[in-house]
């Protein structure tokens, strides 16, 4: 054991004191994961959970009446805001909208990629949309003229255009349907009818219908939760993403140390081993410990920085992994075991170390993409099914799992553990076979 | 420049003697760009790309008017399947063998079999018909990279289901502050209150307000498409990545040929520095080219549309490509072994490429983001290529990235020159 354990320290002092590999090991994923982390920063702090802001949007309002003035008021500040105007509003913080005159420029200027998208209302809007004796609602587009090249930002654009424009139906509808209503019972009510005829003779009818274009009264909402049912909490990137990369370069550290051995079976160093007394499985066993304790240590260490990393953008101290310590480490260990498992395989697999690397390099790349260091594969069929084959994936789930509070994690780390094992020990013993030393 | 060229040519060789390279310079890239592309795809084109899309549905209310917002929510788009609701014998749901039970429901979102689940509780047509406000759940697995469009949808509906409870609360408050004795009774009250209701549902029914959500078209384009909205961003992205990979090389190549004298001896031949220099460096450019060659090729195959100013496209690539190859030079002389260079190399090509908006469009990220991901050459790259695809620019659009790219390279160049030593 103690000899298992001084060569497991000789592969843990070689790693930790060779600069370059430092440089791809911790700095590469950690520089990769704040990057990541800062692009979609709007998760963070005071961003509330505005993922994207201050979207280029034009406004043109062609509109003869004063309900197309909604859409501009509720979206381009005033010239004269006061900062605590600004922060009233939301969509003053999500957008920046401007208003243009002219529906042609406006769609030119989106063609050309000054705004993402332009949203633009009709001039007949006020007229179709709103309610007149005689003069029931008319259907009526609002158009959001958007820019292929800028999917995101117009996809939000157009959800803003129909959550207002719902909203002006809203108010509109129920004006008409109450009027609607109170003559039907007028007729049928002739009481009731005179007094009706009589108010709205005279004005004295002066209904209030301003409740119904506030979105707070409407009767039925959503409540997003986790897919465990909590309430939804906001989304970290630098968990999911930044787990993914502490699992996607430590796919390379793994195959890479386990490789080694090919390297050193390459060079010699590994027969002039054999030669001292010390039985051939210990060597391999030292050897593969090593790998496996450089595995933990680089993706704990990635944990903790990346911990650093979002407490400053978040501006306070935060350990985005969740509350249960005991869990996190065991995800840590089990996606470590299952990595070294897999590069333990791969290095008794291959004849050299050239071969190794060229493998070692598409699987480390493949169980990347899939387990989502680089964009998530949820939505692609076809690709989405082979998530499962990799560590990444549930090393990545387990890590998600956690940081949102659902300690559900069983499968995962008995899917790690049972690759993990079953690699490692078919690739001890496959390694030693093969061992023409 | 014969001298030059066949150094260069002898490199070229070299390098395609290693059965690796076309792994690196052809399989990668193009699975890579494919399968970004398709995540770029269903990314951004907001409504999904697939054929179903699983919704498991828990009606623990079962009335009229559940139905009815569950009919709406499918209408939403043509690829919801609201499970069980729509079962079919060909198991449309995938529920195999099993009966659909909550758990089921939870185990299913969980491995992401559907992609979310709507809860409508016990008592929910009673509740909104005695005017009390209800909350309906939603779950899903949607992240800030899958944007809600399933979400969106529920959204939309709810908003004008409740439209029609909105009008009806409101109306006979509007009503009863009119004329206070209009309602003998509380169930006079609701009948009015349910007339306005069915009245705003019939009204909104045909659509008072819609949206009409027109995507510009691209220069080719008779039709715009999620193609060139998904592989569009993927293949110059993913290109220019690429070319960053298939250059870099080259600093490790030079500091293992100094190590090995191969350099040195170079020098002795009646050869000058600058042919030698010269001929390795047109080497990696021309393996750069190669690269981007590829990816493009494969882009062309997918449908992707490069805009219509073939000379344009041309000079964006050759500026990046030859900013590319003097950046490895200029590495080359701050670095002293082959490990450092290849740690070094990865580094700048990993943090480059994401920073410059090759793995997604810098739309999405701050404003401050795009200002710092300027550094990058891959940005003025991306800037150009994105003028080209879609905004129809031309060789005046994308001038400026060029020249941006040609200062950097002219900075990088003399950089490199003035500090690099053969031995």
């Amino acid at each position: 054991m103690t000899k298992i354990l001084t060569i497991a320290w000789k592969e843990l002092y070689t790693t930790y004191t060779d600069r370059s590999l430092l440089l791809i090991m911790i700095v590469t994923p950690l520089a990769l994961a704040t990057i990541i982390g800062s692009a979609f920063s709007g998760f963070f702090g005071s961003g509330g959970d505005l993922p994207i802001r201050d979207i280029d949007v034009a406004i043109v309002n062609l509109d003869q009446g004063s309900s197309g003035d909604i859409f501009v008021n509720v979206l381009v500040p005033p010239a004269d805001a006061s900062p605590e105007t600004l922060l009233d509003n939301p969509l003053y913080e999500l957008t920046n909208a401007v208003e243009l005159g002219d529906a042609d420029a406006a769609r030119a200027a989106v063609d050309e990629g000054t705004y993402p998208a332009a949203i633009i209302i009709p001039a007949d809007f006020s007229e179709k949309v709103s309610y007149g004796q005689n003069d029931p609602i008319q259907p009526v587009s609002v158009e959001v003229y958007a820019s292929s090249a800028s999917p995101v930002s117009a996809s939000v654009i157009r959800t803003l255009a129909e959550s207002i424009a719902n909203q002006i139906a809203t108010g509109n509808v129920t004006v008409q349907a109450t009027i609607d209503a109170m003559i039907a019972r007028a007729q049928t009510d002739p009481a009731f009818g005179l007094r009706f005829l009589s108010a709205s003779n005279n004005d004295a009818f002066n209904p209030d219908f301003t409740p119904a274009f506030d979105p707070a009264n409407n009767p039925l909402t959503i409540e997003q939760q986790t897919v465990t049912g909590e309430s939804a909490i906001t989304f970290n990137p630098l968990v999911v993403f930044g787990s993914a990369q502490a699992v996607f370069f430590m796919m390379f550290t793994a195959l890479g140390g386990a490789n080694s051995l090919l390297e050193e079976r390459r060079d010699g160093t590994f027969q002039r081993q054999i030669v001292t007394p010390t039985p051939r499985i210990v060597l391999l066993l030292g050897k593969f410990l090593g790998v496996f304790l450089n595995c933990v240590i680089q993706v704990a260490f990635l944990c903790l920085a990346l911990t650093v990393v979002g407490s400053l953008l978040e501006g306070r101290i935060n350990f985005i992994w969740g509350n249960n310590l005991f869990l996190v480490a065991l995800v840590v260990i089990t996606v470590a075991l299952a990595s070294s498992g897999i590069g333990t395989i791969v290095a008794a697999l291959v004849k050299t170390p050239e071969q190794g690397n060229i493998i070692g390099g598409v699987i480390s790349l493949a169980f990347g993409v899939l387990g989502g260091a680089f964009f998530s594969v949820d939505g692609i069929p076809g690709i989405r099914e082979f998530r499962v084959i990799t560590p990444n994936y549930w090393g990545v789930d387990a890590f998600t799992k956690l940081a949102q509070g659902d300690q559900n994690i069983g499968l995962n780390l008995l899917v790690m553990v049972g690759i993990g094992v079953v690699f490692f020990a078919l690739g001890v013993i496959i390694f030693n076979r093969r061992l023409n030393v | 420049m014969t001298k030059t060229l066949q150094i260069a040519l002898n490199d070229l060789r070299l390098i395609f003697k290693d059965p690796s390279i076309w792994l690196n310079l052809v399989l990668i890239p193009i699975a890579l760009s494919y399968v970004v592309g398709l995540a770029s795809g269903s990314l951004n084109s907001g409504a999904p790309s697939t054929p179903t899309v699983l919704i498991d549905v828990i009606d623990g209310d079962n009335s009229a008017l559940s139905a009815a917002f569950l009919t709406d929510v499918r209408d939403a788009y043509p690829g919801f399947v609201l499970c069980p609701l729509d079962q079919t014998d060909a198991d449309v749901c995938a529920f195999g063998d099993e009966a659909f039970t909550p758990q089921l429901a939870q185990t299913r979102l969980e491995d992401k079999i559907a992609l979310a689940m709507i809860e409508i509780p016990a008592g929910f047509e009673s509740q909104i018909n005695a005017g009390e406000n209800v909350s309906l759940i939603y779950r899903s697995n949607e992240t800030a990279a899958a944007p809600g469009y399933i979400l969106q949808a529920v959204q939309s509906v709810t908003q004008r289901l409740g439209g029609a409870l909105t009008a009806a609360r409101v109306g006979t408050d509007v009503a009863s502050t009119f004329d206070p004795v209009a309602f003998g009774d509380a169930d006079q009250q609701a009948a009015f209150g349910a007339d306005v209701r069915e009245r705003a549902a019939e009204i909104w029914a045909a659509n008072p307000i819609s949206v009409d959500y027109v995507v510009s078209r691209t220069v080719e384009e008779s039709q715009p498409s999620t193609t060139q909205a998904g592989f569009g961003q993927s293949i110059p992205g993913m290109a220019s990545m690429y070319v960053m990979f298939a250059i870099f090389p080259a600093v490790a190549g030079f500091i293992l040929e100094r190590k090995q004298w191969t350099l040195q001896r170079l020098v002795t031949m009646p050869l000058s520095r600058a042919q030698i220099l010269g001929g390795k460096l047109i080497a990696r450019f021309v393996v750069g080219m190669i690269q981007y060659t590829v990816v493009f090729a494969f882009g062309l195959l997918l449908g992707v549309r490069y805009g219509n100013d073939v000379l344009a496209l041309v000079l964006l690539m050759l500026s990046f490509v030859l900013c590319i190859t003097a950046l490895t030079l200029a590495i080359t002389t701050l670095l002293k072994n082959a490990a450092q260079a290849n740690g070094i190399t990865l580094f700048l090509s990993l943090t480059l490429a994401p920073l410059g908006g090759a793995w997604w469009a810098l739309e999405i990220v701050p404003s401050w983001m795009r200002t710092i991901g300027h550094i990058s050459p891959v940005a003025w790259v991306m800037d150009g290529y994105r003028s080209l695809l879609f905004y129809g620019g031309s060789l005046s659009t994308v001038m400026p990235s060029i020249l941006v790219l040609l200062a950097m390279t002219a900075v990088f160049f003399a950089f490199g020159v003035a500090r690099f030593k053969f031995d």
